[in-house]
């Protein structure tokens, strides 16, 4: 699916992310639990990129990395599995990870949290 | 449908509240309970509280990392043999050979595919299962079912270090046939194996099933009697020799078969006292009690410096086997 990359705004609500598991009864209480906390989760995250704390943008990524999929947001999965592995580069010193490359990779990332409905 | 005491408990040590709540709901169906930890550290205490069948573990946890929870439960004798999946994030190969060579079971990589989860999950649950039987079959004699003399070392070790500790009573008996040789001379080899089956048949139904009995090889059986005074000892050891010297064998009807029985225990702690000297004041009773007649039990004495051997069974009635005692 198409993401414009560096434009998080009125757009990003335009087609809403459905769980894989959204006809899974089993997982529907937990989908809506996912889905509820998203805004806290995201909240943190920006404040994190704000005041340029990296270490703890990458803290939440890995861990929306790893749940995201679990609850059949693969999409959401990936992107955060991607700036994850930027941060890693960057704090490495690899210069494979350009500012630019990073603002793109988190931008696509709260773009994609922020579509995730039940 | 098993109780829910029987289930092999799972223990989940994850940093993530989601992988917790999704593991829940994925293995709901599995015959398992899953236990949580939040961090390596409970992870270790729990695993050592609750000696669980299987761990999930976590690498990349803040503090204790899922590496360092591995190391220390390899290098504790009570979680070492707890097998672990490791379910990581981190897939690199570096990481993988690190969890293995930590000694990890298995390894599985987030996001988590559930079914391959589960998959993984019985696998280790069954070879788990196969090496405790294997561990159990391992210390047990194949004639009579009882222990073997490994059996014997670890579990009297572990006793008399109770016993050291906390001062409860102990009693160490060792039995052996009398004559037994003769029958297997006599009768066949056959016959003195059904003795023998016989012989540890009618301990077990004498015994608690908190003591352990033994083969020690040959004729020879020792039973550890934790929380047992010598006189209470006393009283099974002749309900044995009693048992013992009346049953009626199939292949020689005629012959009875008898035991001698040397017993040394402790009612509370004994200064300077080891393990070996204990072993020792035992077969000392045991050779008193073939010494003086057979067909009876001797209480060896324990106290340093005591001459072994001192109070004789009162087993004056003449056996109906007169020739074999």
């Amino acid at each position: 699916m198409p993401v414009p990359p560096n434009t998080p705004g009125p757009q990003s609500q335009q087609s809403p992310i459905v769980s894989e598991f959204a006809s899974d009864p089993d997982m529907a209480e937990l989908v809506a639990l996912f889905v509820q906390e998203m805004p806290a989760r995201l909240a943190s995250l920006k404040a994190s990129w704000q005041s340029q704390e990296l270490s703890e943008v990458q803290r939440l990524a890995h861990q929306i990395k790893g749940a995201s999929g679990g609850y059949g947001f693969s999409q959401v999965g990936s992107a955060a599995a991607a700036l994850e592995k930027s941060l890693i580069a960057l704090s490495e010193g690899s210069s494979r990870s350009s500012t630019d490359e990073l603002r793109s990779k988190f931008d696509e990332l709260i773009s994609l949290c922020q579509r995730v409905r039940t | 449908m098993p109780d829910h005491e029987s289930k092999p408990q799972v223990l989940l040590v994850d940093d993530s509240v989601d992988v917790h709540r999704l593991v829940k709901v994925r293995l709901k169906a599995e015959p398992v309970e899953i236990i949580s930890a939040m961090n390596g550290n409970d992870g270790l205490e729990m695993a050592r509280a609750v000696n669980p069948s299987l761990i999930l573990l976590d690498l990349d946890m803040p503090g204790v990392d899922g590496f360092e929870v591995l190391r220390k439960l390899r290098a504790d004798n009570a979680t070492a043999p707890i097998p672990v999946i490791v379910v990581s994030g981190l897939d690199s190969c570096a990481d993988k050979v690190t969890a293995f060579e930590l000694g990890a079971a298995d390894y599985i990589t987030k996001p988590l595919e559930f079914a391959e989860l589960r998959a993984r999950m019985r696998s280790a649950l069954r070879t788990q299962r196969l090496l405790a039987l294997l561990a159990e079959r391992a210390e047990v004699d194949g004639l009579t079912g009882l222990g073997n003399r490994q059996q014997f070392n670890r579990r009297w070790e572990q006793e008399f270090a109770s016993f050291a500790r906390y001062g409860n009573p102990l009693t160490l008996a060792i039995l052996d046939v009398d004559h037994f040789k003769k029958v297997n001379d006599t009768f066949g080899h056959p016959a003195g194996d059904e003795v023998l089956q016989g012989f540890a048949r009618i301990i077990q139904t004498c015994i608690r099933n908190t003591d352990i009995a033994c083969r020690f090889g040959g004729e020879e059986v020792a039973v550890i009697m934790p929380h047992t005074t010598p006189n209470d000892a006393f009283i099974v050891a002749e309900r044995i020799r009693n048992s013992l010297q009346s049953n009626v064998w199939p292949r020689h009807p005629e012959h009875f078969v008898t035991v001698s029985i040397g017993l040394a225990g402790a009612s509370g702690l004994i200064e300077g006292l080891t393990k070996e000297r204990w072993l020792e004041a035992a077969d000392q009773a045991l050779y008193t009690a073939k010494r003086t007649g057979r067909n009876r039990v001797i209480l060896g004495s324990l106290q340093p410096g005591a001459a072994p051997a001192t109070t004789a069974s009162p087993a004056n009635v003449t056996p109906p086997a007169a020739r074999a005692g």
